[in-house]
C-alpha cells in the first residue's frame, strides 16, 4: 500500500526556497512552484503583445516534482504555462521531464525533455525570480523564438572535471528534436523578412554543446562559457499577396519550401564580486543560411545572414531587498547590412528593422521571502525582433517599453 | 505620465548616451565602493567539518566549491552529501570565502537547478549544533561551522578538514 505522508510545507532553504515534500514509500518527492504576473506598456510599437495599449497578458507559472530514486538516479518533471500576447495562451505543457543518471561527477546522462544550453541564461529564461531584469537581453535571447528554443526532447551528457589549481570545467552535450509551430514566434519572425503562409514546419535533429570554465580562487567569481548549436528547418509554405512577391511578378498561392541552416555560437563571461555582477555575451559567430525552392521558380539561394548580437550588463544588490541593474544590448539581423539598406531594398521594410538597440534600467525588490517585484524601463531604437503581425500599421524607430512584474516561488 | 514619456522619447539618444557613459560607470563605482565596505564588514572564521567515514583529511577550495554547488558528489569512493545553515554570519562568511557568492546569489544558483530539474535543494539547518549532529550521524556528510563553535563541540564522529 502506498504510504503518502506530507512531511512538511515550509522546509526552508536558506530563507527563501520552500518545498512541499511527500514520502511515497521510501522515496521522498519534492514539490516546487512559481507564479509570475506582469504588465507591459509601450509608448509606440507593439512588442510581441498589445503593449501600446498596455497589457497584463504577460505571465508564467510552473510546478515541478522531483525525487532521487537512488544515489545516482534522479527523476523529475515540470508543468509550465505562460501567456505573452498571442504566445503561450495559458496552454499547460511539459516544460521539462527527464531521468538523470550520474555515473561519476565527470559523466552523467539525461534522457527525456530538457532545457537547452545556449548562452548563460537560456535554461533559466522562464524563471523571473533568478535574475535582476524582467527580460533577458533580446540580442542573445530572442523572445520571438522562445517557444521553440527553450527545451528539446532528446538526450544529454554532462559533467564537471576538476582542473586542480586551474579550477573546474563543466560541460553539456545535447542531441534531440525541437518543435516549431507554423504560427509560432519563429515562423512569424521569418515571415517578417520573407512574407509567406507557412503550413508546416519540419526540423532536423538539433545538436548543442556548452563548456564552462570556473577558475580557482582568487578568480573564482569568474565564469567563462562557450555554447554552440546547429540545426536545420524546412518550412512548407505558399506565397501570398504581399508586395514582396507582387513586385517580382510572382502570384500568390505558389507552393514554396523554405530551408534554413542555423549555426549559432555564443561566448559569455560573468564576473561576481560580492554584490556586484558583471555579464557580457556575444554571438561568435552565428549564421542563418537559407534558400527557397519552388516547382515554378526552381531553387533560389538566399545566401547567409550573419546576425550580430551582444550585450553588457551590471547589477548591484544594495540591500537584502533592493537590487539595481543596467544593461545595453544590440542586435543586428545581418552583420553585413547593419544600416538596413539591403533589407530596405529587398523587402521595402524601413531600415531600422535591421537592428534593435536596447538600454535597460531595472529595479528589483525582494519585498518578502519568496516574493519579488520588479520595474524596468527600456529605451529602444530599431524594431528588429518585433513582428509585422503585431504591428499591422507599421512601426516607429524610437520607442519606450515599461514593464513590471511580481513573482512568487516556493 | 504621457508628457514625461514624450519627453523621454524626444531625447532617447541623449538619455541612452547619458545612461551608458554616466549611469553605468556611476553604478559600477558605487558598487565597487560599497563592495569594498561589504568585504570588510563581517568575517567569521569558518571550519569545514565532515563525517568520520570520509577518508580525506584535507580539501581544496575548488573541491569545497564543487561540493556545495552540487557538482561533486563523491570523495574517493565515498558518496557525499552536505548541509548548510540558514542565513547567519557563519553562512555568509562561508559563502564569501569558499564560493565567492552572497546568500542571495547562492539561493538563486540553487533555484536555477531546482526549476530546471538539474538539482535537489540542499538540507538546511537552523543552528550550527543541528548541522553538527547531522554531519556526525550521516555517512559522507559535510558541513561548516564557526571556529568558536568548533572549539566547544564534541569532536567524536566528525573531523575538521584542513584546506589545501
Amino acid at each position: 500500500m502506498i504510504n503518502l505522508i506530507i512531511i512538511g510545507l515550509g522546509v526552508g532553504f536558506a530563507q527563501n526556497i520552500q518545498a512541499a515534500e511527500f514520502a511515497l514509500g521510501k522515496i521522498t518527492i519534492a514539490v516546487h512552484g512559481f507564479l509570475s504576473q506582469g504588465y507591459l506598456k509601450s509608448d509606440r510599437n507593439n512588442f510581441l503583445a498589445n503593449t501600446e495599449e498596455g497589457t497584463f497578458e504577460f505571465r508564467e507559472y510552473g510546478i515541478n516534482v522531483s525525487s532521487d530514486l537512488t544515489d545516482q538516479l534522479h527523476i523529475g518533471a515540470q508543468l509550465f504555462g505562460r501567456d505573452f500576447g498571442d504566445y503561450g495562451n495559458d496552454k499547460i505543457r511539459l516544460d521539462w521531464g527527464f531521468a538523470d543518471y550520474r555515473f561519476q561527477d565527470w559523466l552523467g546522462i539525461r534522457a527525456g525533455r530538457m532545457k537547452m544550453v545556449h548562452g548563460l541564461y537560456n535554461e533559466t529564461r522562464d524563471l523571473d525570480m533568478v535574475r535582476t531584469s524582467i527580460f533577458l537581453p533580446e540580442s542573445i535571447y530572442n523572445d520571438a523564438w522562445r517557444d521553440s528554443f527553450t527545451a528539446m526532447n532528446g538526450i544529454g551528457l554532462y559533467g564537471t572535471l576538476s582542473l586542480k589549481s586551474l579550477g573546474s570545467l563543466s560541460y553539456q552535450a545535447q542531441w534531440g528534436k525541437i518543435k516549431i509551430e507554423p504560427d509560432g514566434g519563429l515562423s512569424k519572425y521569418i515571415d517578417k523578412f520573407i512574407p509567406m503562409d507557412i503550413d508546416d514546419v519540419d526540423t532536423s535533429d538539433i545538436y548543442l554543446a556548452g563548456v564552462e570554465w570556473n577558475p580557482a580562487p582568487p578568480l573564482d567569481g569568474l565564469r567563462l562559457r562557450w555554447t554552440w548549436n546547429t540545426w536545420e528547418m524546412d518550412d512548407k509554405a505558399t506565397t501570398n499577396s504581399h508586395p514582396f512577391w507582387q513586385i517580382q511578378g510572382i502570384p500568390s498561392g505558389l507552393p514554396l519550401l523554405f530551408h534554413a541552416d542555423f549555426d549559432i555560437t555564443v561566448l559569455a563571461v560573468e564576473y561576481r564580486w560580492g554584490n556586484l555582477v558583471l555579464a557580457a555575451e556575444t554571438f561568435y559567430p552565428a549564421g542563418y543560411a537559407y534558400r527557397l525552392e519552388s516547382p515554378l521558380l526552381g531553387r533560389l539561394d538566399g545566401g547567409t545572414d550573419d546576425p550580430a548580437g551582444y550585450y553588457a550588463g551590471i547589477t548591484y544588490r544594495f540591500t537584502d531587498w533592493f537590487e539595481l541593474g543596467m544593461l545595453y544590448s544590440a542586435f543586428y539581423n545581418n552583420e553585413h547590412d547593419k544600416d538596413g539598406e539591403q533589407l530596405n531594398a529587398d523587402t521595402g521594410l524601413p531600415r531600422y528593422n535591421a537592428w534593435l538597440k536596447d538600454t535597460t534600467l531595472t529595479a528589483r525588490f525582494d519585498i518578502r521571502e519568496n516574493l519579488v517585484i520588479k520595474a524596468e524601463g527600456h529605451i529602444m531604437n530599431g524594431t528588429d525582433i518585433m513582428l509585422t503581425a503585431d504591428n499591422p500599421n507599421g512601426t516607429h524607430e524610437n520607442w519606450f517599453l515599461f514593464g513590471c512584474k511580481a513573482t512568487y516561488s516556493f | 505620465v504621457g508628457s514625461t514619456v514624450k519627453v523621454i522619447m524626444r531625447s532617447t539618444k541623449r538619455i541612452r548616451l547619458l545612461l551608458i557613459f554616466i549611469g553605468l560607470p556611476f553604478v559600477l563605482l558605487v558598487g565597487v565602493w560599497m563592495q569594498s565596505a561589504y568585504a570588510d564588514e563581517q568575517k567569521v572564521n569558518v571550519v569545514i567539518i565532515g563525517n568520520k567515514n570520509i577518508p580525506e583529511s584535507s580539501l581544496s577550495k575548488v573541491d569545497i566549491q564543487n561540493i556545495f554547488l552540487g557538482k561533486k558528489t563523491r570523495l574517493a569512493s565515498i558518496k557525499i552529501t552536505f548541509g548548510i545553515l540558514k542565513e547567519s554570519p557563519v553562512h555568509e562568511s562561508f559563502l564569501q570565502e569558499y564560493l565567492s557568492r552572497t546568500p542571495a546569489q547562492y539561493e538563486q544558483y540553487w533555484k536555477k537547478l531546482i526549476f530546471t530539474g538539474q538539482g535537489k535543494a540542499p538540507k538546511v539547518f537552523e543552528t550550527e549544533e543541528a548541522l553538527v549532529e547531522y554531519v556526525k550521524n550521516t555517512a559522507g556528510a559535510i558541513g561548516y561551522i564557526g571556529s568558536n563553535t568548533a572549539q566547544s563541540i564534541e569532536s567524536d564522529g566528525l573531523h575538521q578538514f584542513t584546506i589545501q
